[in-house]
């Protein structure tokens, strides 16, 4: 009876962690695609995100605005000549990185700036003019 | 009253002593987390011409790298700083870690010290450590 009731112990105690193995994994994954950021405010008018995007260039950077979200979308490439077998150690990851954050009310979509320099992405957003705020004086 | 015993008191002052080692490694171990508050991503390869080892530093100015070399030990240190443009303060969220780096490596028996050289592209440090040709030469001594 007792030996029963510890196969049944060691059975569920398996089969738990076997299937927690595939979200461990995708977890992994997922965590493994998302960059670091950094969020700042300048201001009441003025946002600023830093994205670590070391190693990509500037031509494999997507960046798109979509009703208020903003998703940035990299890959970070081998070079050319190099297989990822060249590597004996590899601590950084390669293949396609991607984020989205969503974006405050009222920023100006014509005024948002993005600049890459050394593998980090600084992206600029102003809010609209008419949501500014204003002072206004006093007569 | 109890008799005289040089065992025991050893034996205190030895728990002290244990005691103070503990708290003087968790001490040097506090500092050295200070340091290590941002440890670069290190890839390493290697083909028939050399060896070539890639840090990621995103933000990272080229000044404020330094390579040296001692013995066979490589050293890539130096400091990832915030950016200048905005104050600590305006950040209301930071993942990224900032502070002071430093990782070192084995040089292989064929490096070719003297032609180290450095690359700095799109936030990564590539440090290119050529192979010594001549080290496996085979010299063949004649018999008089």
């Amino acid at each position: 009876m007792d030996a029963t009731k510890k196969g049944i112990g060691k059975n569920l105690e398996e089969k738990i962690e076997h299937d927690l193995d595939v979200p461990k994994e995708t977890f992994a994954n997922v965590a493994s695609h998302l960059p670091f950021a950094n969020l700042a405010k300048k201001g009441n008018d003025t946002f600023v995100i830093e994205v670590d995007l070391p190693g990509v260039s500037k031509d494999d950077i997507e960046l798109i605005v979509e009703d208020n979200i903003l998703t940035v979308k990299a890959a970070r490439k081998m070079k050319k000549e190099v297989k990822k077998d060249d590597y004996y150690l590899c601590e950084s990851n390669f293949g396609i990185i991607s984020r989205s954050f969503v974006l405050p009310e009222g920023i100006d979509l014509e005024k948002v700036d993005a600049k890459y320099e050394n593998g980090k992405l600084i992206i600029t957003l102003e809010k609209e003019e008419s949501r500014k705020a204003k002072k206004l004086s006093i007569k | 009253m109890t008799r005289y015993n040089p065992y025991q008191d050893s034996q205190v002052r030895k728990g002290f002593e244990m005691l103070n080692t503990i708290m003087g490694n968790l001490d040097a171990a506090r500092e050295e987390s200070a340091i290590a508050s941002f440890i670069p991503a290190v890839n390493t390869r290697v083909d028939d011409d050399a060896y070539y080892i890639e840090l990621d530093l995103p933000g990272v100015k080229k000044d404020d790298i330094e390579i040296t070399t001692e013995d066979n030990i490589l050293t890539v240190s130096g400091e990832r700083k915030m950016r200048e443009e905005l104050k600590e303060d305006d950040y209301y969220k930071v993942e990224s870690r900032y502070g002071k780096f430093s990782r070192s490596f084995t040089l292989p028996e064929d490096a070719d010290v003297e032609n180290i050289h450095a690359e700095m592209k799109n936030g990564v440090l590539e440090v290119i450590i050529p192979k010594r040709k001549d080290i496996h030469q085979v010299k063949k001594i004649e018999i008089k």
